[in-house]
């Protein structure tokens, strides 16, 4: 890792949005490379979520932790928005199922979208099956995103995998998010459901999306 | 055997296997009466339950209520004689300020937003105030007026102002106008284009531009941009000649 995360971690947990954003900003490593900046933040996170288990901070360290680290996210994603590639007119949009408040993993996904020219939304947390289904009907996005985290929550992400598949608009339907690298969500997903655990499988994906784009002219 | 009943929070009496020997009455109505305290535990808790359980005080787990699958408690533990006291407290309040702090720090986000958005926003009304101020109109006499232009010769100077100048020359009956190049600094491309434009109109409506204050810069890069000089432009060298020229004829 290019910083000290045990350092990152403590400046979220302490709410201190820039110090932690000047780790970052001092790196020209992470500056340049969105995905370094986000597995950086990411290994920050987790190391929040441990420090639970072992009972050394509590949620409330924790929901601090996360607005922080979405701060700095902002941030980072503002200085990057002149590197942008130009539009290649495809939309993605980005939700949590339903009870869901993990939205951390979400934003950096749609910013790295964001890079490769694609138009994105991000519908954010706790997001109910109606809403997003008529989303994707009346803004007509190529790509859905779907971030699971919680085990309970599984089940329900068979329903929006299969009503997302029945829409005319058949938009290609992507799952991420913690529970996809530790579990194998196979079965709450249909055929056609690209199954991406981390941010490295999502590079390489829009990489080839990428590559199909030139290939069909 | 302590009786846990009317005990003023959800409290449960387990033994040494986390099986539950007796609960209070606000505890049945939380998680309705389970054989072990850890078949409510919430399965990303668990591990944590079972690691801490006997040896910490207080921890927080996310335990499933009869209302909610996924609710925070903070439990707190204490063990005698082979038997663990759980008490159950929910974190509403705590999240509640958190919540708040939160929202603070969101609304410094927003605010951050809108102060450079309003900060944009005033930027380009000064600047467009300056575009105004970079060409007054100073009428000299009767039938001489002087338009200085300052700044960058660029588009924007004329499409801000050349409807004002233009009006003002055609109702002021004015013969002559001079357009003072002493205060430009640089011509844009397209300035050019949009100067040439205006003194097209200024001819159209019957009075006759005189250049004055050209430095031998902004003749090379007129020319360079296709300026065609070869009209029926008057040019003079200053604008005190230009003035004393014009005004006695």
């Amino acid at each position: 890792m290019p910083i000290d995360i045990e350092k990152l971690t403590n400046t979220l947990l302490e709410g201190e949005e820039d110090h932690a954003w000047e780790l970052i900003e001092n790196k020209a490593e992470l500056m340049e490379n969105s995905h370094l900046t986000f597995e950086v933040l990411t290994s920050a996170m987790q190391l929040v979520g441990k420090l639970w288990e072992e009972n050394k901070i509590t949620v409330a360290d924790e929901h601090l932790a996360t607005t922080t680290c979405d701060y700095v996210l902002s941030r980072y994603a503002y200085t990057k928005k002149k590197s942008k590639q130009s539009p290649n007119g495809k939309r993605a949009l980005f939700l949590c199922i339903d009870q869901e408040q993990h939205y951390l993993g979400l934003k950096m996904i749609s910013l790295l979208f964001e890079e490769y020219g694609w138009e994105t939304r991000l519908l954010g947390a706790n997001l109910p099956l109606e809403y997003a289904v008529h989303t994707v009907k009346k803004w007509q996005p190529s790509v859905v995103g779907i971030s699971v985290a919680i085990l309970y929550h599984a089940e329900q992400l068979k329903n929006y995998v299969s009503e997302l598949g029945t829409l005319q608009s058949q938009p290609e339907i992507l799952v991420g998010g913690r529970l996809a690298s530790n579990y194998d969500l196979t079965k709450y997903c249909s055929e056609n459901t690209v199954l991406v655990p981390g941010l490295k499988e999502i590079k390489l994906w829009l990489e080839e999306q990428k590559g199909d784009v030139s290939n069909h002219g | 055997m302590v009786d846990f009943t009317h005990h003023p929070l959800p409290a449960f009496l387990v033994d040494h296997d986390l099986n539950i020997k007796g609960q209070s009455r606000l505890a049945t109505e939380l998680f309705s009466k389970p054989d072990s305290f850890l078949d409510f535990v919430d399965s990303g808790s668990k591990q944590k339950a079972l690691e801490l359980i006997k040896d910490q005080e207080e921890f927080e787990l996310v335990l499933n209520t009869v209302e909610s699958p996924y609710m925070l408690f903070k439990v707190f533990a204490r063990w005698h004689d082979g038997e663990g006291q759980l008490l159950c407290v929910r974190q509403d309040s705590q999240i509640m300020e958190l919540s708040s702090m939160l929202q603070m720090q969101r609304d410094r986000l927003a605010e951050t937003n809108f102060d450079l958005l309003d900060k944009k926003e005033e930027l380009e009304e000064a600047m467009s105030k300056i575009k105004r101020l970079s060409s007054p109109f100073l009428p000299i006499s009767s039938s001489l007026s002087v338009i200085p232009l300052f700044g960058s010769l660029d588009e924007e100077l004329f499409l801000i102002n050349e409807q004002q100048l233009l009006s003002t020359l055609q109702n002021g009956n004015y013969e002559y106008v001079i357009l003072d190049f002493n205060g430009i600094g640089e011509i844009e491309e397209r300035g050019v284009f949009a100067f040439q434009s205006f003194y097209r109109m200024i001819q159209l409506i019957g009075v006759s531009p005189i250049l004055s204050g050209l430095k031998p810069q902004h003749v090379f890069q007129l020319m360079e941009n296709d300026f065609n000089v070869d009209q029926t432009f008057h040019i003079t060298g200053s604008l005190k000649d230009a003035i004393s020229q014009y005004n006695l004829s």
